[in-house]
């Protein structure tokens, strides 16, 4: 790998609870919260009525894509995974300038790396499209055959339908792949991204990931795993009471250029990306020990962390470093959503870059008062992965 | 940059179990098509598929905590097995950190869809609705990943445990071009020496309600249950559609210096990727096959080989009336007016969704092993619209170096792979 060939982000698209990407940053910034017990997946049992199951969860509104489908109609192709795919890579593109004018880029050699996940085909979605009463129609499937199935059930069970339509949407004609369902895929996604542009496989690259985690079956899998919060409290990454997660539906999206090609369209980097990393079962340690960067960054964003223990753990290995990064964390405030937590960890670390400064809301303490380098981090029992961001080019290139 | 090389192989198919009976199905030019027996499907339009015949889920050994649910998802068994396989060729028993340190050997795996276990889910069905508190309730009881769903990567994460296998996992589902781009990624990997080993290929079954409803739906599926084992008809005139396989297939990729170093027999090269996106309708392909043509292109030019030097094709050849005139167009536009042999496996044991990339390049290996051109089967009266040499019904002998291999995906995925003997191309 061609190291000296320098990276940059050159935009982010995100679509959370809160909203766009501009209205996510400022809610982040504001310390507001886009989690909520007002949601349809708190359960009551049906003869008593007694509610049996209650947790916040990350909504999203107006997940429409509309705004950027030449067909309208292509909506009708499009679950709820692959419409927040859409809007959160229409906006990285226009970030990027890569929309209206800059539309005529080379979308041959743009490739588009996705993460989607868990679950992106969801049972009672499915069975929503099957008609009233769902739940007879999957029966009519199972024993009956097709005769009342809705034609477009293909279009939203399939997984590679977010990239499609990102595809198709964005005139995206590359070296493509998505990815499935956990954080480590979106951070595969980038470091793939970043050895094939030092490579010259490609002069640009979309990568996102797109995850609804508010679904019968993702919820029943958090739940049955440890992992659904029951209060905002243990949602909270830095409170002594972390003990879960909050669903989320969400997704994020950034471009990366090389540096050259950047400058060639004129475009200003948001940040340069210098590193992306990941490993599989137990790899933690090693990973930090291996591929934790020097200097050190000033801020860690710590994606998907599971509970107090993992916040620990990062408090000690950010230790590492004579001056210890500050840790951040949006997952408290806008949830989780796997398989687009890591490349929503990148572009809220590039926003940060962008901006010098972290909303303290997010951040494990006092935050730091210039932000040059960041890295985004995430572990749990089957992968370990890094990301370094940065925008001090000549700190960072020696 | 490295050469890459595959030093094990291991596949589970329609044709059988096991290396020797998926070649010798190839070599017997056999049919894995047949009568549904997974579930009942008289009910349903299409009642025939390409299932593995003989792959009894109760004796796979699986010393993992998520057994039950394994057992209930025939791809993960079908993985596990040909992982197995795979590993044992390259490694010959010996563990993973003998001769590789385990934090440079990852993954690079096709997959598909989740599978939802219906009759846990209809358990909760009462008066036409679903009870999802009932639902959950019982899932709270039951361990976790043995009640109504699994994962699909399950089987990767088993895989990985079980082989002790620490660098990173990439889970494809890039729909049918999912099996050939993990390839491609396990192959860009290594040659760019960000590891030094990758266990890739594919498994799916969509052999199920939900996967053979939801192609029916499409009209994607030949309905010629009455042809049996001749319903799959890759470039025929009365081809009517795509029949759903099953299967998986891995390979041990590694770089060719290490191969040497440990003298590892290298049973092919891969020598080159490509990959395309359509961007054209969600449910058509290109209609001038330009993402399929920027794909075989981009794979040649990797490879570093001209066209004339391709010797095979195999093809994705699923059997609809649209796709098989299309990719006969698009082979032509690459490859001029003599191109070299085609012939489309997926006649024998149907389209195998996620897994058909990496089953397909077992196919490869097959024509690069014993210098012969697989058959495609079934075809009886060629169309016009595909004027190809098919390779039909009959394998041939052939002196073949380096071959192609064509998927390309529903959404307009493309990815293509150049395979060859190991010494097919100068250092």
């Amino acid at each position: 790998m061609n190291a000296s060939v320098r990276i940059v982000v050159t935009g982010v698209g995100l679509h959370t609870g809160h909203g766009d990407t501009r209205q996510s940053w400022t809610a982040l910034h504001q310390g507001r919260s886009a989690l909520t017990y007002e949601h349809a997946w708190n359960l009551h049992a049906p003869e008593t009525g007694q509610e049996v199951l209650r947790f916040p969860a990350a909504v999203t509104r107006d997940p429409s894509p509309v705004a950027f489908l030449a067909d309208r109609k292509s909506v009708k192709y499009m679950g709820p995974c692959t419409q927040m795919a859409v809007l959160a890579a229409g906006r990285a593109l226009d970030d990027a300038g890569l929309l209206g004018d800059g539309a005529a880029a080379d979308r041959e050699h743009t490739a588009l790396f996705l993460a989607t996940g868990p679950i992106a085909f969801d049972v009672e979605h499915a069975l929503s499209s099957f008609g009233e009463p769902a739940a007879a129609d999957l029966l009519a499937l199972r024993y009956e055959g097709l005769r009342r199935c809705h034609p477009l059930l293909p279009f939203k069970m399939l997984l590679n339908m977010p990239l499609g339509l990102v595809s198709i949407t964005f005139g995206i004609k590359g070296e493509n792949f998505i990815l499935y369902p956990g954080a480590d895929q979106g951070a595969f996604a980038i470091a793939h991204a970043l050895h094939g542009l030092r490579r010259g496989r490609f002069a640009r690259a979309l990568v996102g990931g797109s995850a609804c985690s508010l679904g019968l079956a993702p919820v029943m899998h958090l739940r049955r795993a440890g992992r659904l919060a029951s209060t905002l409290e243990e949602a909270q990454p830095f409170s002594p009471d972390h003990a879960a997660w909050a669903p989320a539906d969400q997704a994020a999206f950034v471009v990366l250029e090389t540096e050259a090609e950047a400058a060639r369209r004129s475009r200003p980097a948001q940040a340069y990306l210098d590193d992306a990393v990941v490993l599989g079962p137990g790899s933690v340690d090693h990973l930090w020990q291996t591929r934790a960067p020097a200097p050190a960054p000033q801020l860690i964003f710590c994606t998907g962390m599971l509970n107090a223990a993992d916040v620990k753990a990062d408090r000690r290995r950010a230790a590492r470093w004579s001056t210890a990064p500050a840790l951040a964390s949006a997952d408290g405030l806008l949830g989780v959503a796997p398989a687009a937590s890591f490349v929503l960890g990148a572009a809220l670390a590039c926003l940060t870059l962008r901006d010098g400064r972290v909303p303290s809301a997010i951040t494990d303490g006092v935050p730091p008062a210039r932000i040059a380098r960041s890295m985004v981090s995430f572990r749990d029992g089957e992968a370990a992965a890094l990301a370094v961001l940065s925008v001090d080019s000549a700190e960072t290139a020696a | 940059m490295n050469r890459v090389v595959i030093t094990g192989a291991g596949v589970t198919s329609p044709l059988g179990t096991g290396k020797p009976q998926f070649f010798a199905g190839l070599r017997e030019a056999r049919s894995g098509v047949r009568a549904i027996r997974s579930f009942d499907a008289t009910s349903f339009p299409v009642r025939i598929a390409g299932e593995v015949p003989d792959l009894d889920p109760g004796k796979v050994a699986l010393p993992f905590a998520q057994a039950p649910a394994l057992r209930r998802d025939p791809k993960a068994l079908f993985f596990i097995e040909a992982a197995r396989e795979a590993l044992a060729q390259a490694l010959g028993g010996r563990p993973i950190d003998a001769p590789f340190d385990p934090f440079r050997v990852g993954m690079s795996v096709a997959t598909g869809l989740e599978i939802f276990h219906t009759p846990d889910l209809l358990s909760h069905v009462s008066s036409g609705r679903l009870d999802r508190a009932g639902l959950l309730a019982q899932a709270m009881r039951e361990p976790a990943e043995a009640f109504m769903e699994i994962p699909s990567d399950l089987a990767v994460t088993c895989v990985a445990r079980e082989a002790g296998l620490r660098g990173p996992r990439a889970v494809n589902v890039s729909a049918c071009a999912a099996g050939s781009q993990a390839l491609g990624e396990a192959f860009c990997l290594l040659r760019d020496g960000e590891l030094d080993a990758v266990l890739s290929g594919g498994f799916d079954s969509m052999v199920n309600p939900i996967g053979v409803g939801g192609f029916s739906l499409l009209g994607a599926l030949s309905t010629s249950n009455h042809l049996g084992a001749g319903a799959s008809r890759p470039f025929d005139v009365g081809r009517d559609g795509f029949v759903l396989g099953e299967g998986a297939a891995a390979f041990f990729l590694e770089t060719a210096s290490s191969a040497e170093r440990r003298g590892a027999r290298m049973l092919a090269e891969v020598l080159g990727y490509g990959s395309s996106l359509d961007a054209f309708r969600v449910s058509d392909p290109d209609e001038h096959e330009r993402g399929a043509v920027a794909a075989m292109r981009a794979a040649l030019a990797d490879a570093g080989v001209a066209p004339a030097a391709v010797d095979y094709i195999n093809a994705h050849g699923t059997g609809t009336r649209k796709n098989d005139p299309a990719e006969a167009r698009a082979i032509r536009a690459v490859f001029g007016d003599a191109p070299p042999p085609v012939s489309s496996t997926k006649s024998q044991i149907g389209h195998l969704i996620g897994a058909a990339g990496a089953v397909e390049a077992m196919a490869v290996l097959f024509a690069l092993a014993e210098q012969t051109l697989p058959a495609t089967i079934n075809l009886h009266n060629q169309d016009p619209e595909c004027a190809l040499d098919c390779v039909p019904n009959r394998p041939r002998p052939a002196r073949i170096r380096v071959a192609l291999s064509n998927s390309f995906g529903f959404g307009g995925q493309n990815a293509c792979l150049v395979l060859g003997i190991a010494d097919a191309l100068p250092t």
